[in-house]
C-alpha cells in the first residue's frame, strides 16, 4: 500500500462477546486502515458491531465484552496494550469522540463553554486566559452562531444541532489525529443533519484528521465517505474507495443492503379524482396548554388548521422534521387526542367530539401502527391475545377471534405459532408486522403508519414498505402514512403534505413535490436529503 | 481495488429471536436472590417446625430454671406432668422460659407480621394507585391525603393507632400496614404515569379497549415486577416495626413470644445477661438482612431499570 502511514489500523480485530449472547464474537477478523485526512464509513445494519469496533478503540468496551485477537494501533502504539491510564490520555488528545445523542454525552449542569475548557485544562498548560480565547475560538470554529453568549448557555437551552456542534467542538479541540463519530446525526432533523455533515466535512479537510464514522445510513455514506468497509453480524464483507463500492459493489451482502435503499424518485401516481374522498380533515387544529400553579402558562400550537384529504384506496404521506405536528395530526384523526379546533370526517359524518360507545365504534374504521416496534407490543402478552384482543372487544367469538388471528399472521407473512409467544423473542421487523396484524384485525378502512418504518434497519424496512404495498392492494385499505424520511414517503405515497411547525406549506402528487417543489421549506428539505447524488435504484416492486 | 475480504450469503428474511433467559432463570441465577431466598427460607422453616424442634414450652414459666446461660443443662416439666432433663441451648430468661423456643415461635408471629403487612400494604396500594394514576380527577384528592399520612412519621402514625386500638395481632398489622400504604401508592402512580404512555397502551386504545381491562390486562401485570421488589423492603420494615412496637411495649401482648418483645424483657438485665436480647436480635437481624437480600437480588434481576450493576 502506498500512501502516508495509516493514523488508524485495525488487523485480524476480534472481539468475544458473553456467553448467551446470539453469537459468540461481536466482530470477528476485522481489518482496515484509515491514513490522515481520510474519511471512512463503517456501514452496517443494528447488530452488525460496528459500534463495538468504535469501543474496542477507545478502550470503552463493556466489561463482558473482550477482544481476544488482532491489533488495533493508533500512529503505531499498540491500543490493546494500552493501560486504563495511558488510554484515559489518547481519549481527547489523540482520539475525539462524537456520540448519537449530544444530550447525553454533555454534562446537563455544566455550561457548554465550561465542558470545552475543562477539557483543555484537562491535557494542556495553557493559562485560564489563553483557554478562554481558545473556547471562543473553538465554538467560532464550528460555526456556532452568536458563540459568545452561547458559551454560557447550558446544553438543555440550545437546540440538538447547536449541541452536536459543541460535541464536534470538543472533540476537536485538541486536534486529535483521529476522530471517532459513532452515528452522530442520526437523532437529528435532516436538514440539520446536512449542515452537521458539511461542517463535519470541512473540519476534517481542514484540519486533515482521520475519521471513523459510524452510521446505518447509505445516504449519508454516500454524502461523505472516502472509503466504505461494510460490516455483516460481525464481519467484514466488503471494503473499497466510496464511488467503487457505491457504483460497482462485489458481495451480495452489499447489493442487497444498496438495494433497499428508497430512491428519491416518486413511484406512484395519484389515485382516480373520481375516488370517494374517506378521510377529511377541516382546520384541524390542537394546541396543548401547559398548566401550572406556579409557573407561566406555555401555549403550544402543535397543529395549526390542518386540511387533509384522503381518497379511498390511497396513501397520502405527511412528511417533515421532528416537532412538526405531523404526529400529532395522526393521533387527533385516530381518535387518540381530542382536537382543540376543527373537525375530522370519516365517510362523511363528523368524528370529532365522539364519546362513549359511539367513538369506540369509530375505532373499528381506523387504526394506527406506531413507530417504535419495541414498545408497541405489551411485554406480558402473548402476540396472540395483542392480536385478538379488538376482534373480541368488539364482540367476536374466541374462536373466531383466533382463526382470524391466524389468518392475518400469514398475511404478515409470519407462521401462526408464533401466536403463542411473547414479543421478546421477536426482532424489531417482525414485531412490525405483528402490529400491522394487530391493527389489521378489527378489519379497519383506514390506516395511519406513524414512522412506522423509521425504527428499523434500511433491509427490513424495505420489506415492511412492500408488505403495506401488498395489504394495500388486497384489501383495499387508505394509508396515511407519516415519515421523515423523504426515500420512505417517495416509495409508498400517491400524494404527499409537507407540514412545517403544525401546518401543511405544501400539498400535491408525489411527483409533483419531488420535481416542482413550490414551498421554500420543501425545497430546503428535499436539498438535505443525504446522498440524492447517487441514485440508489432500488424500489419497491413495481405497482399496479 | 475492491478488497473484497470474505463474500457471505444473504441474510435470511429476518434475524433470529433473541436468547435472553426468561426473568426468573435470571433472578435464581442471581446470587443475592440465592442467598436471601435460602436463608428467609430455612429461617421459615425453623419457625413453622418451632414445636418439634423446641420441645419445650415457650410460656412455661419455671422458677427454678431462672437466668440460665446458652447450654446450660436443667430439667423441664412437659405438660403430662413428667420432668426431662434439657439443654437450654440459648439460655433462659428471668421467668426461667426457655429462650430458644421463644426465639423460634418469635419467628413465626414476626414472619406472619412481615408478610401481611406486605400483603395488605402492596394490595391497598395498587388499587389506589392504579386509579390514581389513571383518572385524573381521582389523583388530585388521592395523592392529598397520601401526602398528608407520609408526612407523619411512620412509626409514630403506627403507634398511635395501636394505642387507639387495643394491642393484638390485627392491630398491629393495621398499624403496621397504613403507614406504608402511601409509599406504595406512589410507586403504583408513577409507574402507571409511565405505562399509560407506552404505545403498547395506546395501540389497545385504538383497538376498543375499555378502561377496566385496560388497567387489568396491560397497565397491572407491567407494574408487578417492580412492586414484588417493593414488597419485600415493606416486609423487612414491618419485621422491624412489630419489634420496635414489642419493645415499646406497645405491640403484642407481652405474653406472646414476639422477638421485639422478648428484647424487650431481656434489656432490664441486658447487663447481667445479654444472650436475652442478642439472640432475638440476631435472628432478628439475619432475617431483615435475607429480605433485603432478597429484594435488591430481584430489584437487579425483575427490574433492571433501577439497577446499575448490569451491562
Amino acid at each position: 500500500m502506498s500512501g502516508p502511514a495509516a493514523t488508524l489500523s485495525i488487523e485480524d480485530l476480534t472481539v468475544q462477546l458473553p456467553i448467551g449472547a446470539d453469537r459468540e464474537h461481536a466482530v470477528q477478523n476485522v481489518s482496515f486502515q484509515i491514513r490522515p485526512g481520510e474519511l471512512l464509513c463503517l456501514v452496517g445494519e443494528s447488530g452488525s458491531g460496528k459500534s463495538i469496533i468504535a469501543q474496542t478503540v477507545m478502550g470503552l468496551l463493556p466489561r463482558q465484552v473482550r477482544p481476544v485477537g488482532g491489533r488495533v494501533h493508533l500512529d503505531g502504539e499498540d491500543l490493546l496494550a494500552a493501560s486504563p491510564r495511558r488510554l484515559r490520555q489518547l481519549r481527547g488528545v489523540r482520539m475525539g469522540m462524537i456520540f448519537q445523542e449530544p444530550m447525553t454525552a454533555l454534562n446537563p449542569l455544566m455550561t457548554c463553554g465550561a465542558q470545552v475548557k475543562e477539557m483543555l485544562a484537562q491535557h494542556t498548560n495553557l493559562s485560564a486566559k489563553e483557554r478562554r480565547e481558545r473556547v471562543l475560538q473553538m465554538l467560532e470554529r464550528v460555526r456556532l452562531p452568536d458563540a459568545k453568549t452561547l458559551q454560557s448557555a447550558y446544553p438543555h437551552q440550545i437546540s440538538g444541532g447547536q449541541r452536536q456542534r459543541v460535541m464536534i467542538a470538543m472533540a476537536l479541540a485538541l486536534a486529535p489525529a483521529l476522530l471517532i463519530a459513532d452515528e452522530p446525526t442520526t437523532a437529528l432533523d435532516v436538514t440539520t443533519q446536512a449542515r452537521i455533515l458539511r461542517l463535519l466535512r470541512e473540519l476534517q479537510r481542514a484540519s486533515q484528521t482521520a475519521v471513523l464514522f459510524i452510521t446505518h445510513d447509505l445516504g449519508v455514506v454516500a454524502e461523505i465517505a472516502d472509503r466504505i468497509a461494510v460490516l455483516h453480524r460481525g464481519e467484514l464483507v466488503e471494503s473499497a474507495p466510496a464511488r467503487e463500492l457505491l457504483a460497482r459493489p462485489q458481495s451480495a451482502y452489499t447489493r442487497m443492503l444498496l438495494d433497499s435503499v428508497p430512491s428519491l424518485v416518486p413511484r406512484k401516481s395519484p389515485v382516480d379524482e373520481r375516488a370517494a374522498i374517506q378521510v377529511r380533515t377541516r382546520q384541524l387544529t390542537k394546541i396543548f396548554d401547559e398548566k401550572g400553579w406556579f409557573r407561566r402558562r406555555r401555549r403550544i400550537a402543535a397543529a395549526i388548521e390542518v386540511g387533509l384529504e384522503l381518497r379511498r384506496g390511497e396513501t397520502l404521506g405527511i412528511v417533515g422534521e421532528s416537532g412538526s405536528g405531523k404526529s400529532t395530526v395522526a393521533r387527533m384523526i385516530a381518535h387518540l387526542l381530542e382536537a382543540s379546533g376543527g373537525s375530522v370526517e370519516v365517510d362523511g359524518a363528523e368524528v370529532t367530539h365522539l364519546k362513549g360507545p359511539r367513538a369506540r365504534a369509530f375505532r373499528r374504521k381506523v387504526q394506527i401502527v406506531f413507530q417504535d416496534p419495541y414498545r408497541s407490543l405489551n411485554p406480558r402478552r402473548t402476540v396472540g391475545s395483542a392480536i385478538v384482543e379488538g376482534p373480541r372487544n368488539f364482540g367476536a367469538g374466541k374462536e373466531a377471534a383466533w382463526q382470524r388471528a391466524c389468518e392475518l399472521m400469514e398475511l404478515v407473512r409470519l407462521p401462526p405459532g408464533a401466536l403463542h409467544r411473547y414479543p421478546d423473542e421477536f426482532s424489531g421487523g417482525q414485531r412490525q408486522r405483528i402490529c400491522i396484524a394487530r391493527a389489521l384485525a378489527v378489519g379497519p378502512e383506514v390506516l395511519i403508519a406513524d414512522e412506522a418504518v423509521s425504527a428499523l434497519d434500511v433491509s427490513v424496512q424495505a420489506q415492511i414498505l412492500r408488505l403495506l404495498d401488498e395489504i394495500q392492494e388486497r384489501l383495499q385499505l387508505t394509508i396515511l402514512f407519516i415519515t421523515h424520511d423523504l426515500r420512505v414517503a417517495a416509495q409508498i405515497c400517491n400524494r404527499i403534505a409537507v407540514m412545517h411547525r403544525g401546518q401543511i406549506v405544501e400539498e400535491g402528487s408525489a411527483a409533483s413535490i419531488f420535481r416542482e417543489p413550490k414551498h421554500e421549506y420543501t425545497r430546503t428539505l428535499l436539498a438535505a436529503a443525504p446522498g440524492r447524488e447517487i441514485s440508489f435504484k432500488a424500489q419497491a416492486p413495481p405497482g399496479p | 481495488m475492491n478488497t473484497l475480504v470474505r463474500e457471505i450469503e444473504l441474510p435470511p428474511t429476518e434475524e433470529t429471536r433473541s436468547a435472553r433467559p426468561a426473568a426468573l432463570v435470571r433472578a435464581v441465577r442471581n446470587w443475592s436472590v440465592r442467598i436471601g431466598g435460602v436463608s428467609l427460607a430455612l429461617l421459615a422453616l425453623l419457625s413453622i417446625c418451632a414445636p418439634w424442634i423446641a420441645s419445650a414450652d415457650p410460656t412455661l414459666l419455671d422458677p427454678a430454671n431462672r437466668d440460665l446461660l446458652p447450654g446450660a443443662r436443667g430439667t423441664v416439666m412437659l405438660s403430662d406432668g413428667t420432668t426431662v432433663s434439657h439443654v437450654f441451648r440459648m439460655g433462659t430468661d428471668s421467668f426461667g422460659r426457655d429462650l430458644f423456643s421463644r426465639v423460634l415461635h418469635g419467628g413465626r408471629l414476626s414472619l406472619v407480621v412481615g408478610i401481611t403487612v406486605a400483603a395488605l400494604s402492596i394490595c391497598a396500594g395498587l388499587v389506589l394507585g392504579l386509579f390514581g394514576g389513571y383518572l385524573r380527577r381521582v389523583d388530585m384528592v388521592l395523592m392529598r391525603v397520601m401526602d398528608g399520612l407520609m408526612a407523619i412519621p411512620s412509626i409514630l402514625l403506627a403507634v398511635s393507632l395501636v394505642a387507639l386500638w387495643s394491642a393484638s395481632l390485627g392491630s398491629v398489622i393495621a398499624a403496621l400496614s397504613i403507614p406504608e400504604v402511601p409509599r406504595v401508592v406512589r410507586l403504583v402512580r408513577s409507574l402507571v404515569l409511565s405505562i399509560r404512555e407506552e404505545p403498547y397502551v395506546e395501540a389497545a386504545i385504538s383497538v376498543g379497549t375499555t378502561t377496566g381491562p385496560l388497567l387489568l390486562r396491560h397497565v397491572l401485570p407491567n407494574t408487578l415486577a417492580p412492586l414484588i421488589v417493593q414488597a419485600t423492603y415493606v416486609c423487612a420494615s414491618a419485621i422491624l416495626g412489630e419489634s420496635i412496637l414489642g419493645f415499646l411495649g406497645l405491640g403484642i401482648p407481652p405474653e406472646i413470644p414476639t422477638w421485639g418483645n422478648l428484647m424487650a424483657e431481656g434489656r432490664l438485665q441486658f447487663n447481667l445477661y445479654p444472650h436475652a436480647v442478642f439472640f432475638p436480635g440476631l435472628f432478628l437481624t439475619i432475617t431483615v438482612l435475607a429480605v433485603n437480600l432478597l429484594g435488591d437480588g430481584l430489584r437487579d434481576t425483575l427490574d433492571p431499570r433501577f439497577s446499575r450493576r448490569g451491562l
